[in-house]
């Protein structure tokens, strides 16, 4: 939660020099210019910003000092943590190999065409899954690209990347 | 109107159009099948496809998709005691106790019947309250659009679940979002970075499908694998005439109650079968039975979700404000094929509109119908892993995003919102408010500054007129209101505490 309000101070503060940048109401023909709104709304997400991350150390402050006095909670919670960490780094990290693989998937859409890039992708990203039996890749590789193919090329026209 | 809406039948009688409502009604009952596909996400994934169909055809596909799906969630909710959407929460409560009994069948049938009737009661309303809230305003000019969007951006307090900071932040964020690119008053570029991508501002879509479909698939593949459910044998009885007899007082009242709520911006389906629950409860000479399987309990909840649903339509069509992720999705939907929902809508596209609540009220009669073969095929369904639907997803995003304007860079916008959104989920944050922002910021910038124009810089334009100082001072209550439940609500909390120290009981 700390991390959360800290970056969201960063994110506003970072964008404020731009918002100041901007040509105020005196300097443009209609009455409020681009940067009084902008602006605004910076200033806002600062304060709320801020609020949060002392109400959230408040809090916390406030929960340590219960927690202080059970001992033996405390000991519980870590010994659960160091039971998640044996889980495999692939397990813990597979939402972000998820995440690369796509971004892979749309540099390689550019690069080979739409078509080879998906059955890559398709075949790839359902092992990623976690899909075991291999034919079931392929069969899902193959259907999954077709599919997709006919649906938007020949039945919607719609323009593939 | 009554021409207008037979026009709109006329539509739906037309084959393509009614294989279309037919595909839906299908399509969104696997929403409620399928592991890990809410309703705003089948809608999502729907949006591609919808491009390449004229307004009317996409239109009746998606609205008929999300008036499926919103019914769909109550059968697992009866069947596994896990809703399959949020709105079918409180169907458990006396759903599933049935299904432990045995009688499931008995549950599911009672279950359909009144979504379907709560939805076709909510769809009347939507036909007949849209038009004429939308004359109404037609009426309005910049200050009222700007008071109209105020007050649909004070929903934030009820959409951010009781974490309004949060939700406030939400909101500036997507108002801040939507102010990049370039400023449609003075053409001057903002926070553009001197890139032609920025310079023509961060779409709608992409924003929505990475904040709600990018960012639950990166949150299920970090998850174990779902669990597997045994499939039990069920024999749906639809029509029971003694058991509509009885629950017939409760499902009128639940779905008025559920109208109503819907048509109230923000407040949403899930909250109408809540509430129409605790009034059943209230309203029953047997209050006891409620929990241990009671049918007004699955009556009361699925007749109001439904029927808000479909009110949660009238401030989309008639003022262009959306009440919920999903209407927020049309709404996007609507601007991509160049329609902008509100007020005029209703005369310029008057056919459209009619074609869509007519569509909707055969959605529900067809709820009645498909439900019953539905349900068989459904245990087969959910065996599908998600290791196959999952990579399709995404291919379905990407397209989607990428063919609002051929566009690469809108599709790394929308990777980016979904790690952001995934990232904001973790730490309980309500997405939901962010699209709130982007999708109201646009109308309520310009509008206030349009409205200073009209006034030469006078403030006063925006109370001296009644409509737009009506709206702003509801606005004005609900943030106050927002402001004070939870410390009204703490002090409670303190002094049962209190109350409870004194006679010694544990808190």
């Amino acid at each position: 939660m700390r991390v959360f309000s800290v970056l969201t101070i960063i994110f506003a503060l970072f964008f404020l020099p731009f918002a100041l940048e901007l040509e105020s109401s005196s300097e443009v023909s209609t009455i409020i210019g681009p940067r009084t709104w902008p602006l605004y709304i910076l200033i806002f997400i600062l304060v709320l910003a801020v609020y949060h991350l002392i109400k959230t150390e408040l809090e916390k402050k406030r929960d340590q000092s219960a927690e202080d006095s059970n001992v033996d909670e405390y000991g519980e919670s870590d010994h659960k943590q160091l039971g998640e960490e044996e889980k495999g780094w692939f397990e813990n990290y597979r939402h972000f190999i998820l995440l690369a693989t796509i971004v892979i998937y749309c540099i390689l859409i550019n690069l080979l065409g739409f078509l080879p890039a998906t059955f890559i992708f398709i075949a790839v990203c359902s092992i990623v899954l976690g899909l075991k039996n291999k034919l079931y890749v392929l069969i899902t590789t193959v259907v999954g690209s077709f599919m997709i193919f006919m649906l938007f090329d020949y039945v919607l026209n719609i323009p593939l990347p | 109107m009554w021409e207008n809406l037979s026009n709109g039948l006329m539509t739906i009688i037309e084959p393509t159009h009614f294989i279309i409502l037919m595909a839906a009604v299908i399509i969104g009952f696997l929403g409620g099948a399928l592991p890990g596909l809410s309703g705003v996400m089948l809608v999502v994934i729907l949006l591609p496809v919808t491009y390449g169909m004229d307004a009317t055809s996409a239109f009746m596909l998606l609205t008929a998709i999300y008036g499926a799906t919103v019914f769909s969630g109550l059968i697992t909710a009866i069947l596994y005691r896990a809703p399959g959407t949020p709105e079918a929460v409180t169907t458990v409560f006396d759903g599933y106790p049935m299904t432990q009994k045995g009688e499931a069948g008995k549950a599911l049938g009672i279950g359909i019947s009144s979504s379907a009737i709560g939805g076709m009661i909510g769809t009347i309303f939507l036909i007949l309250l849209t038009p004429t809230l939308a004359n109404f305003a037609l009426r309005f000019s910049a200050p009222e659009y700007f008071a109209l969007a105020i007050l649909g951006l004070t929903v934030v307090a009820s959409l951010s679940r009781g974490k309004l900071t949060l939700g406030l932040i939400g909101v500036l964020f997507g108002l801040f979002i939507s102010s990049i690119g370039t400023d449609p008053l003075t053409g001057a570029h903002r926070f553009s970075f001197n890139s032609a991508n920025f310079s023509s501002g961060i779409e709608l879509v992409p924003v929505i499908i990475g904040l709600f479909a990018i960012s639950e698939i990166l949150n299920r593949s970090s998850k174990k694998e779902n669990m597997e459910q045994k499939v039990t044998k069920v024999k749906t009885k639809i029509f029971d005439s003694n058991l509509m007899k009885k629950i017939t007082g409760t499902l009128a009242r639940s779905s008025l109650l559920g109208s109503i709520i819907g048509i109230l911006p923000g407040i949403g389906a899930s909250t109408a079968s809540m509430l129409s629950y605790s009034e059943a409860v209230r309203w029953s000479k047997t209050p006891e039975k409620f929990g241990t399987g009671a049918p007004e309990g699955i009556a009361a909840p699925e007749s109001a979700n439904n029927a808000a649903a479909m009110g949660a339509l009238v401030p989309l069509f008639a003022l262009g404000i959306p009440g919920s992720g999903t209407t927020a999705v049309i709404l996007g939907a609507f601007i991509m094929h160049g329609l902008q929902p509100g007020p005029s809508l209703m005369t310029t596209e008057s056919d459209l509109v009619y074609a869509v609540f007519a569509g909707l009220l055969i959605v529900n009669l067809m709820i009645l119908i498909f439900s019953k073969p539905f349900i068989f095929l459904f245990s087969k369904l959910l065996n599908v892993p998600y290791s196959v639907i999952g990579p399709l997803i995404i291919i379905f995003c990407i397209i989607g995003t990428f063919a609002i304007r051929n566009s690469m860079f809108d599709v790394y916008v929308m990777l980016f919102f979904g790690l952001l959104g995934y990232l904001l989920e973790k730490v309980g944050f309500p997405l939901v408010t962010i699209i709130l922002g982007v999708v109201l910021g646009p109308i309520a910038e310009s509008e206030f500054r349009r409205a200073l124009e009209m006034s030469n810089g006078d403030f006063s334009i925006f109370y001296a007129r009644p409509i737009s100082a009506i709206l702003l001072t509801f606005a004005g209550i609900f943030i106050i209101f927002a402001f004070i439940k939870p410390i009204m609500q703490r002090h409670k909390k303190r002094g049962k505490l209190e109350y409870q120290e004194k006679i010694g009981g544990k808190p």
